[in-house]
């Protein structure tokens, strides 16, 4: 749907976006995660044909951003970071106003709109001027902007920023309810947002892609292995013994730090520990061995789930590798090129 | 060219009717322009009453299209000075300050539809305006007996001119931000195209030629005469596209330095 290819822009001799590669599916969220001047909105406003990039070409539904940028700009919706919006028109005939300009008769227009309203939740203040609503009404009326005509391609930056908790909710709950119906691209710098939302991330850091592939896709992929938090009732010295000597089995932690083993305490006694497992594979048949082992012996297994780094980790962790050494920055991820397309 | 302004258009007009600085402006306008109009007037009755004037001027009769009618149409080609950069300072300075621009910008407008949308709305507002000074008209030939013809096309002139410093706002209010900024430069270019011809000197006839031809004021004081020329015509439709043409070109570079 959104086809991004070796897309560089520069500003004078300041490099915004470098080389960017990517490409969106249709019916997917794509998460564009970046600090702060990563590019992102430079990148999405090359998508929507606010200025051309230096090299490089964008489609987007097939429709080249320089050279169709008015078939590009019917199908998009975009709504930027700053939500731009006519304080002195109710929220009515803004959206009237964004149905007009691509081009809809006055009957389209009116069910757009009406449509649009449903979605977004404007009901209430449809006739109330943009300029006098709450910051979180506003946000929607961006977004309900950015949703008329339904188009084809959703854009939105940062479009969360600045709003409760509440509405944080009830926005996010709207982009994933998008999925499989639109084609979206989200940025963002929160990263939980990411994660609830997006069925794929892009991680962006000065003008390149420092990472990308499913939320989940890319822990494993920074970790190299996975990460088991094993609950069990079993003398602790002996389980972790047993554990340590198993395959796979990178590195065993004790995780309840309030129970500190009194010295005189033996090894044989079954009481309940918890332990985290850091595995050098990704394959679950570690999970299994471990589970077979601790029954075999006959101590009580209690709990046994895989913990996901949480994209802070990975953000984080990204973000550093780039900065200290930048041509190696993916060496430990899977490269884009090979990703791309097939999440 | 697909031409595709009728959105911002529409929305432009809206917009300025529910703005009280147009009310204002407009008011203003109209209070001004029918003071004056008063006083030429009354002047005129003045100087009709004095025999004595008259016959020192060297005719028997007072010339009302002289003494009304083409006074009447520069006074309110003057105070257009003052008004239009009102009218027009908001049209693009307040997108890019609210950051709607960008809006307009990702809608499938190409940059000329914007401008366009936004020179038709002010200038249709403005000629409404002006269409309200069409009871001067009546009131003069209820008092009077004005030279239609002249009349005419010393009102049509005005709208004319109007359309020129229309355009020369929307270009001041392409270059900033600042709403109060974009009407000073309006009316600061205005009055400097206004005044140009008036920097004449007698020592070069050449160059004081030129400034003539570049002067607003001597161009449309043509029309108040009740002259109807091709050049003064071509003048401000020039003006017109010149500073049209310019506003796109402001609108695609500030788009690309974003």
């Amino acid at each position: 749907m959104v086809r991004v290819e070796n897309v560089s822009k520069y500003f004078g001799d300041i490099k915004a976006v470098d080389g960017l590669s990517f490409e969106v599916l249709e019916g997917e969220i794509l998460g564009f995660l970046g600090p702060n001047g990563a590019g992102k909105t430079t990148a999405m406003r090359i998508l929507t044909c606010f200025f051309p990039p230096t090299s490089g070409r964008v489609t987007v539904g097939g429709f080249d951003v320089v050279k169709d940028s008015d078939e590009v700009r019917r199908i998009i919706g975009y709504m930027p970071e700053h939500v731009p919006l006519y304080r002195d028109m109710t929220v009515q005939d803004a959206l009237d106003f964004v149905a007009h300009a691509k081009g809809y008769r006055r009957q389209a227009r009116k069910r757009f709109t009406e449509a649009v309203i449903e979605e977004t939740g404007l009901g209430d203040v449809r006739k109330r001027l943009i300029g006098h609503l709450s910051k979180g009404y506003r946000q929607r009326v961006g977004l309900a902007q950015a949703l008329i005509g339904e188009p084809k391609v959703l854009i939105l930056d940062e479009p969360t920023v600045g709003l409760d908790p509440r509405q944080i909710a009830e926005v996010r709950r709207l982009i994933k309810n998008m999925a499989g119906r639109r084609t979206v691209i989200l940025s963002t710098h929160i990263l939980p947002e990411v994660q609830m939302t997006c069925s794929r991330v892009v991680i962006i850091n000065q003008g390149k892609i420092a990472a990308s592939g499913t939320p989940q896709k890319l822990t494993t992929q920074m970790r190299g292995g996975s990460q088991l938090v094993l609950k069990a009732v079993a003398p602790r010295g002996k389980l972790r013994e047993l554990l340590e000597s198993l395959a796979h089995v990178k590195k065993v932690k004790l995780r309840e730090a309030e129970e500190v083993p009194a010295p005189s305490e033996d090894s044989e006694t079954n009481r309940l520990c918890e332990f985290l497992v850091e595995t050098s594979t990704l394959s679950p048949e570690v999970n299994s061995t471990i589970a077979e082992t601790i029954v075999r012996r006959g101590w009580q297994l209690i709990e046994l789930y895989e913990v996901g780094m949480t994209l802070e980790e990975i953000f984080l962790r990204v973000i550093a590798s780039d900065s200290v050494e930048p041509d190696s920055s993916g060496s430990h991820l899977e490269k884009l090129s090979s990703t791309e397309g097939r999440a | 060219m697909r031409l595709h302004f009728y959105p911002i258009f529409r929305r432009e007009i809206k917009s300025y009717l529910t703005s009280p600085t147009v009310y204002i402006a407009a008011g203003l306008f109209l209070f001004m322009s029918g003071l004056l109009f008063y006083g030429i007037l009354e002047n005129f009755s003045l100087l009709s009453g004095d025999a004595q004037y008259r016959r020192e001027m060297g005719f028997d009769k007072l010339n009302f299209t002289r003494h009304v009618v083409s006074n009447l149409y520069w006074v309110i080609n003057f105070l257009l000075l003052f008004v239009v950069p009102a009218f027009t300072m908001r049209l693009l300075a307040e997108e890019k300050k609210t950051g709607t621009f960008e809006l307009l910008v990702s809608l499938p407008f190409r940059d000329w539809d914007i401008v366009l949308g936004k020179f038709f709305a002010a200038y249709a507002v403005l000629a409404a305006i002006l269409g309200i000074c069409s009871y001067y008209v009546l009131v003069m030939a209820r008092f009077g007996t004005p030279e239609l013809p002249v009349v005419g096309i010393a009102y049509l002139g005005s709208f004319i001119v109007a359309a020129a410093y229309v355009a020369i706002g929307l270009l001041a209010s392409s270059l900033t931000e600042n709403q109060i900024v974009a009407a000073i430069l309006a009316f600061v270019i205005l009055l400097g195209l206004y005044l140009i011809g008036d920097l004449s000197t007698p020592a070069s006839a050449g160059v004081a030629g030129v400034l003539q031809a570049l002067s607003l004021r001597y161009h449309s004081e043509q029309f108040t005469h009740g002259l109807l020329r091709v050049q003064d015509a071509g003048y401000f439709l020039l003006v017109v596209a010149i500073a049209l043409f310019l506003t796109c070109r402001v609108l695609e570079l500030r788009r690309l330095r974003a």
